[in-house]
């Protein structure tokens, strides 16, 4: 990174610069790229639990960190969690939680969108693993959820194939 | 050039809530000077570029112009909200100071029979369209910005967020500044150790949000009242869009996932 102070290279540029920062006060400016949806997804999977579990405001991790269920898990990442052959019912319930919790607060698009994403893949890793819906979702709303995040091109294709999974499952109950 | 431009940047920082209004620091006259004169010296050169053999005063023009308009008792308490944007009126009283002048050398000259400007023609040809005017609106819009994110910048520093400057300098400014690459999330994750992707994006919604309410509280230092300011950004919107060649953007977001 060069020292240059920015503050003054705003005196060297013209107008199409000058807007672009001008159009950061605008609150419906993207913050990230749409390429960029594969780094953010894939960064959450790599997340540590424990940083992103600990801002949910209904979860008691100190519980859960001595439930033996949990321990082992906390300090691993949501991708251990979700592609775990016997995975933290509980910790995935709390994972959910975050995941609405972000969808519902996030300003920006794209961070709803992965945070979406996160939250059907809990559920589907819930009625793979353990033959359990972990939230009161319909058949119906599942299914347009695990449909939605089966098409998007950014979700790895493991986690791909645990909703299509779960989404078959769906289709076989009804 | 412009020693005290520092100092005047250093006014209070403003926490949380756009201010009402910063009216009455426009009669701190010194600042309005020291703020704005540079646009001002950028507009008046426009001006007087139709009168070429009065562009070597132009430096005592603008002198006169600030002792005797925005130094001189009274002048600012023209600068009525009511009466329109700020920037406006600076601009048309400097254009009539400066009309005012050159009548009145060329008056003189004339007595004296060596007229070089028909003075009948000077009114019109000053008055005209004006193009002059966007080197006034770039020079104030350069300025204002810069302001906004020394502030910014120094606000970061204050509240210990320095990650939220570096982050929304290496991720905004420097791509819109220096047509540099923005560099990708990835990289940007791993400079700043960003643990998670509500962690990277509330970074760098908040250095936005940061942006907004400095460029908020810089203009409220000249025009009063959040409509006024959020008038006066749009209006320097339109300036740019005005520069700019027409560019259409959109964002997609499928939303199907209703039942979240």
């Amino acid at each position: 990174m060069n020292d240059r102070d920015t503050t003054q290279t705003i005196f060297m540029s013209g107008p199409a610069g000058l807007a672009r920062i001008l159009d950061q006060n605008q609150k419906d400016t993207a913050l990230w790229g749409p390429d960029e949806m594969r780094a953010m997804w894939r960064h959450q999977l790599r997340a540590p639990l424990d940083a992103d579990l600990s801002t949910v405001q209904s979860a008691n991790l100190a519980v859960l960190r001595l439930a033996p269920e949990t321990s082992g898990f906390l300090d691993k990442s949501f991708e251990n969690l979700l592609h775990n052959a016997k995975p933290s019912l509980s910790l995935l319930k709390v994972s959910k939680q975050f995941a609405k919790q972000t969808y519902r607060d996030a300003e920006d698009p794209q961070l709803k969108e992965i945070a979406a994403a996160l939250y059907y893949a809990c559920y589907a890793v819930g009625m793979v693993a353990h033959g359990q819906r972990i939230g009161g979702m319909s058949s119906r709303e599942l299914a347009g959820g695990f449909d939605w995040a089966v098409g998007r091109i950014w979700i790895d294709e493991p986690t791909k194939r645990l909703i299509a999974q779960a989404r078959e499952l769906l289709k076989q109950s009804s | 050039m412009n020693p005290e431009r520092q100092a005047s940047s250093a006014s209070p920082e403003l926490s949380g809530e756009f201010p009402v209004t910063a009216w009455l620091e426009v009669t701190d006259r010194k600042k309005v000077v020291n703020q704005y004169w540079v646009a001002l010296k950028a507009y008046l050169g426009g001006l007087l570029s139709r009168f070429p053999e009065y562009r070597i005063e132009a430096d005592d023009f603008l002198q006169d112009f600030i002792k005797d308009k925005i130094l001189h008792p009274g002048w600012l308490e023209k600068a009525d909200p009511n009466k329109g944007r700020f920037r406006d009126l600076l601009k048309s009283s400097l254009r009539n100071f400066v009309t005012g002048e050159i009548r009145k050398r060329e008056a003189a000259k004339r007595g004296g029979n060596n007229s070089l400007v028909p003075l009948d023609e000077l009114e019109q040809e000053i008055a005209g369209p004006e193009p002059v005017s966007d080197s006034f609106d770039m020079a104030w819009l350069q300025m204002l910005l810069s302001e906004t994110l020394e502030k910014m910048k120094q606000g970061c520093a204050i509240s210990e967020n320095n990650h939220i400057w570096k982050i929304f300098e290496v991720r905004v400014l420097r791509p819109a500044l220096e047509g540099v690459e923005a560099p990708p999330y990835e990289e940007l994750v791993a400079q700043f150790n960003l643990r998670s992707p509500a962690q990277a994006t509330n970074a760098l919604a908040t250095g936005k949000r940061m942006f907004a309410r400095h460029l908020r509280a810089v203009i409220a230092q000249y025009e009063t009242g959040d409509k006024a300011v959020r008038a006066e950004i749009e209006s320097l919107r339109l300036f740019l869009g005005k520069l700019l060649p027409a560019t259409g953007t959109n964002s997609e977001f499928d939303k199907s996932s209703k039942g979240l």
